[in-house]
């Protein structure tokens, strides 16, 4: 609490007392944008999703979330220069609608896959290659850095990588413990090789930020660890500069939220077409499991 | 185009022209008889011609005339004016030491130009502000600010609240080339601008210059700030100081030979860390964090003779920012350095020569730590320049100026080094920019007819990036496809600029002129800015093969009155501004690391327009001024906004200022500045955009850019400046001041803050606004022995 108010104390000095108060904006009327989100990985078939931005209201629950997904899309993958086109189907998971593939169709290292979304009369494209895997030479379980009564039954996970020749390559970190649904992802989760170019490094994996979101501070101490006993699936994946592009100023932006001197950031959507954000990732990904000792 | 420079080269050479009788001269400096201070910009008037002539940068002037008996006064606001009878039948050398009058400078001055420059000179959109008579205005947390005070001049905007980066004319912030005894000082904010790097005890006085540029000066588009250190009092030993909320203040300065030679020594620090270490316990995080910053002032001066003297000037400023966090620390110093060396050479009485050697640079650097992870980024510009100028006065109806000067820039670009565990990530070779930039003027102001009088000019600018440098060739998706390397001294672009520059002055009555401007400007360095105002991150890049150098054209047109004997100086001026080759940043540029900053830029053309108003008095109990300007800032890029044109960030429908001081009695003076300024554009997203997992992103429209205002932005400041004591020996005052006195809650910044998660409660957005400065009272002890 010492600290918190200190800290504040620091902080004010900074910014000089400045203080903060809501105000009402008259937001613009625009259509909102189709949202598509989309992957194929080696060994693994296609799953996309279609939704639709809200426009800012001050409240938005579950339901509306998942009344934005659109469900009347036409969605077709081609692979490399194949002429003819696989459609997806549309399934439903309660309210949430979901596109994938019920033709046995299997990511395979190498080839590029072609999307094309069809709805309410417009057209988007994307294309993404499943790139070969660069696998991690290993990963190691250490003491999380810092011991404290919170803390002590934290670990974290390090990465050694030797990262291969020659310069352009981007990669994406997920990871998913125990009995997650899903792969998640740390708030900054892509690499490039500008500065680390060929050569063998260590870096720490840092786990899912999705149970971290809240501003709830003793929460948060614990992000990015992992503790003792989990089980943990790291997804190391090999991406193409298109979807790094996206991730990259996705990222930039959430990281910008309230931030006074940042810049506003634009998403760069992989797809072409107006009036529509989204991402057609392929993942070259080699997943490895970990399991934490209990002691 | 080419009769122009013909018409340009006639005018250049009319004094030859039109005088060719014998004359004589009388030439000098204008000193400050109790300190020895030059007086810059002074006047020295021949009464019987009703003719006068301003002292330069030096403190010198020379008028030449037929033989005859004349009378001649010097003076300068807040002095007592010498009047002399003089002879002239050769050559004569008079030195003038005028004597502050105690009177008149008591009711606080605050512009110290002689009023009747307002309409008698060629030069427009320019003022000079005098540190004395600035320091009774009010300011905020106790520090005076000379650029904050350029703020309330019409024609030149705040880039945010209690910010000391500022635009002028619709230009951006890098368009500003700003001169401490003529080094460029690439820089000029301390804590991220709040403050500006100009320690007020260590300046003398500060010009700028917003249209009518003269051919002197160049290498910016939109306005020349020269600031001039003080030389020191030459007669006595002096300390003055100051003790602030936030910081404070000591210079000593004196004499090393009695009137010969003096010398400056000004030093400030900020002080919250060390206000807060006894509240922090050895053994908190806290303890090792903290901020400060300081600046250095030195200024050595001696003179030879007459004929020779010679100046040292260095300046040295650093700020320090360091968090030591449980996870991570952080450290980021920046700052600047200057130096200058000068010397003054008096050839003839006509003939005045300045040789300069200046170095400038600025370096910034972020070191971080989080467990096995160092790495360090840096980044910087750094100067090494000469230059000579000449001051040529053939007679009192011409004054010619012609010189050169040359700079070695080099540019260090965003580097990271470091190591992750064991291995180290430094780069083989730093990409480092180096460029070579010369150019040469010559200018000639002088009456052509009683009424008619002209500054023309012409400025030859050259610029040439050099290797070493490796040039990385991106594709379309930016996948870098081929590296050209050129090698050391290896030309890689050279561009040659001329630039005309023309003042005319018609004068329309005894006390009222009508002036206009034609004034082309060429900038080779940029600042790579993502923020819109100047932050220390932001990157210096200069003119390659990729980057043209940005490049206007300004138009502008005025009347000038004074009243009531010029009591009252008034004036109007419109300007019409056509910008080429400006810079931005890429849609969906992040600012992360970039091999080759270049590949993230693109360009596109700009243009500003505006009426500006003005009404100033300078002398009497009650003074200050009213300005108002009109304006408007357009950019067109081809690749943003869908290549509509859009307004610049810093477009503003309405500014204006009232400053007012008012001097009750010799213990009182009271000030107040008023401000009211249309809001800021800033951009708004138009929908929120949600992924499979629930993290949410924001969606803008494609031609989003800058079409929002922020509200209105006013305030009030007030400020009382009490002489708790004042005799030879000591002199003490206190400023009290208040700013936002009735605490408006201006909004610096509105962002959306969303809380909560949609997958499961919902999410919570609402709109907020960060107010920076909202009531602030200051107290400061300035003290003088």
């Amino acid at each position: 609490m010492k600290q918190k108010f200190l800290f504040s104390l620091i902080a004010s000095i900074f910014i000089l007392q400045s203080c903060e108060k809501d105000i009402n904006i008259d937001f613009p009327i625009a259509p909102s944008p189709y949202v598509i989100e989309g992957y194929i990985e080696n060994g693994q078939g296609p799953f996309v999703t279609v939704s639709r931005g809200i426009s800012f209201i001050n409240e938005i629950s579950n339901d509306d979330f998942l009344n934005l997904f659109v469900d009347n899309a036409k969605i077709s993958l081609t692979v490399n220069n194949d002429t003819t086109a696989i459609e997806l189907k549309m399934v439903k998971i309660g309210n949430a609608s979901f596109y994938i593939d019920t033709t046995n169709l299997i990511g395979v290292i190498g080839n590029t896959y072609h999307i094309k979304v069809a709805v309410d009369g417009q057209v988007f494209t994307s294309s993404t290659q499943i790139l070969a895997p660069a696998p991690l030479d290993s990963i190691v379980v250490e003491p999380a850095p810092i011991t404290r009564a919170d803390t002590d039954s934290l670990v974290q996970l390090t990465a050694y990588f030797t990262e291969p020749n020659p310069l352009g390559n981007y990669y994406r970190l997920l990871s998913k413990k125990n009995n997650d649904p899903l792969f998640d992802v740390a708030f900054n989760s892509i690499y490039d090789d500008a500065i680390i170019n060929g050569k063998a490094i260590q870096f720490t994996i840092a786990g899912g930020k999705s149970q971290f979101q809240n501003n709830d501070t003793a929460n948060f101490r614990q992000y990015g660890y992992f503790k003792k006993g989990d089980k943990v699936l790291v997804k190391w994946a090999s991406i193409d500069k298109a979807q790094y592009d996206f991730w990259k100023t996705f990222e930039a932006q959430s990281s910008s939220f309230g931030n006074p001197f940042s810049p506003t950031v634009i998403v760069k959507s992989t797809f072409k077409g107006a009036g529509c954000l989204g991402v057609w990732a392929g993942y070259g990904c080699t997943i490895d499991t970990i399991i934490i000792p209990k002691d | 185009m080419k009769n122009k420079f013909i018409l340009l080269i006639l005018l250049l050479a009319s004094p030859a022209i039109l005088f060719a009788q014998q004359k004589f001269s009388i030439s000098g400096y204008v000193k400050d008889a109790f300190s020895g201070e030059t007086l810059i910009g002074s006047t020295v008037v021949i009464k019987e011609l009703g003719k006068g002539v301003n002292t330069n940068e030096y403190g010198f002037y020379s008028i030449s005339l037929p033989a005859g008996k004349y009378q001649i006064v010097a003076s300068y606001l807040g002095f007592k004016p010498i009047s002399d009878t003089i002879n002239l039948n050769k050559n004569i050398k008079r030195n003038f030491f005028l004597k502050s009058n105690s009177i008149v400078s008591k009711e606080a001055i605050v512009l110290a130009e002689k009023a009747e420059n307002n309409f008698k000179s060629t030069q427009m959109g320019t003022q000079t502000l005098q540190m004395e008579k600035v320091k009774t205005l009010p300011v905020i947390l106790g520090e005076v600010d000379i650029l904050k005070t350029l703020q309330l001049l019409p024609g030149v905007q705040s880039s945010g609240e209690g910010n000391s980066g500022f635009y002028v004319r619709g230009g951006g912030p890098d368009q500003n080339l700003v001169l401490l005894d003529e080094a460029t000082v690439y820089n000029s904010g301390h804590l991220f601008g709040f403050f500006s790097v100009f320690n007020s005890d260590a300046i003398n006085s500060v010009t700028l210059i917003k249209g009518g540029m003269p051919a002197e000066y160049g290498g910016r588009l939109s306005s020349v700030v020269n600031v001039n250190m003080k030389e020191g009092n030459n007669q006595t030993y002096h300390a003055t100081g100051g003790v602030g909320l936030i910081a404070s203040r000591l210079t000593l300065e004196g004499p090393i030979q009695k009137g010969k030679s003096s010398f400056m020594l000004a030093a400030r620090r900020t002080y919250i860390d060390a206000l807060i270490k006894p509240f922090v316990s050895s053994t908190s995080t806290l303890s090792s964090s903290g901020y400060y910053f300081y600046d250095l002032n030195l200024k050595l001066n001696y003179q030879f003779s007459d004929k020779d003297r010679v100046f040292f000037s260095g300046y040295f400023g650093k700020d320090q920012f360091v968090f030591q966090g449980e996870r991570f620390g952080i450290k980021f110093p920046w700052g600047n350095s200057t130096t200058t060396m000068r010397w003054n050479h008096l050839f003839n009485e006509k003939l005045f020569m300045n040789t300069t050697a200046l170095f400038s640079d600025y370096i910034f650097k972020i070191g971080a730590s989080q467990s096995n992870f160092n790495f360090e980024l840096f980044s910087g510009v750094r100067d090494y320049s000469t230059k000579v100028d000449f001051d040529y006065f053939p007679n009192i109806r011409n004054q010619v100026k012609f010189g050169g000067v040359y700079t070695f820039h080099t540019f260090t670009p965003t580097t990271a080094t470091g190591t992750i565990g064991e291995t180290s990530i430094s780069p083989e070779k730093i990409n480092r920019q180096y460029a070579n930039e010369a150019a040469a003027y010559v200018s000639n102001d002088f009456d052509l007819t009683e009424k008619i009088k002209i500054n023309a000019g012409l400025r030859y600018a050259y610029f040439q990036q050099i290797g070493p440098y490796d040039r990385y060739v991106q594709n379309d998706v930016g996948t870098v496809v081929d590296t050209i390397s050129y090698t050391s001294g290896q030309n890689i672009k050279a561009y040659h600029r001329l630039e005309p520059r023309f003042s005319i002055r018609f004068q329309t009555s005894k006390s009222a002129s009508i002036k206009a401007a034609y004034t082309v400007t060429n900038q080779f360095v940029n600042l790579a800015s993502l923020s819109g105002s100047t932050l220390p991150t932001d990157l210096w890049v200069p003119a390659s093969s990729v980057v043209k150098p940005q490049f206007c054209t300004q138009y502008s047109i005025g009347y000038f009155r004074n009243f009531k004997d010029d009591q009252f100086e008034t004036s109007v001026e419109l300007y019409y501004k056509d910008l080429r080759n400006l810079i931005e940043f890429k849609e969906n540029t992040t600012g992360r690391l970039s091999a080759n900053i270049e590949n993230d830029f693109t360009f596109g053309l700009g243009r500003s327009y505006g009426a500006e108003f003005f009404v100033k008095k300078s002398v009497g109990k009650f003074n200050g001024w009213v300005g108002y300007t009109h304006s408007y800032a357009q950019r067109t890029f081809a690749d943003l906004n869908q290549g509509k044109t859009f307004f610049a960030r810093y477009d503003r429908r309405h500014d204006g200022s009232v400053v007012m001081s008012y001097t009750h009695n010799p213990k009182w003076t009271f000030g107040a500045v008023f401000v009211y300024g249309s809001g800021a554009a800033f951009n708004l997203p138009t929908s929120l955009v949600f992924f499979s997992n629930g993290t949410q992103g924001l969606y803008f429209e494609p031609d989003y850019r800058n079409k929002y205002r922020l509200s209105p932005y006013h305030r009030l400041d007030l400020s009382a400046t009490y002489t708790a004591k004042k005799t030879d020996k000591y002199e003490s005052t206190w400023n009290f001041s208040i700013y936002n006195v009735y605490n408006n809650l201006n909004q610096y910044i509105v962002y959306l803050d969303i809380q909560g998660d949609v997958l499961n409660q919902g999410l919570k957005v609402q709109p907020k606004q960060i107010t920076v400065f909202p009531f602030i009272p200051s107290v400061t002890w300035n003290f003088k022995f």
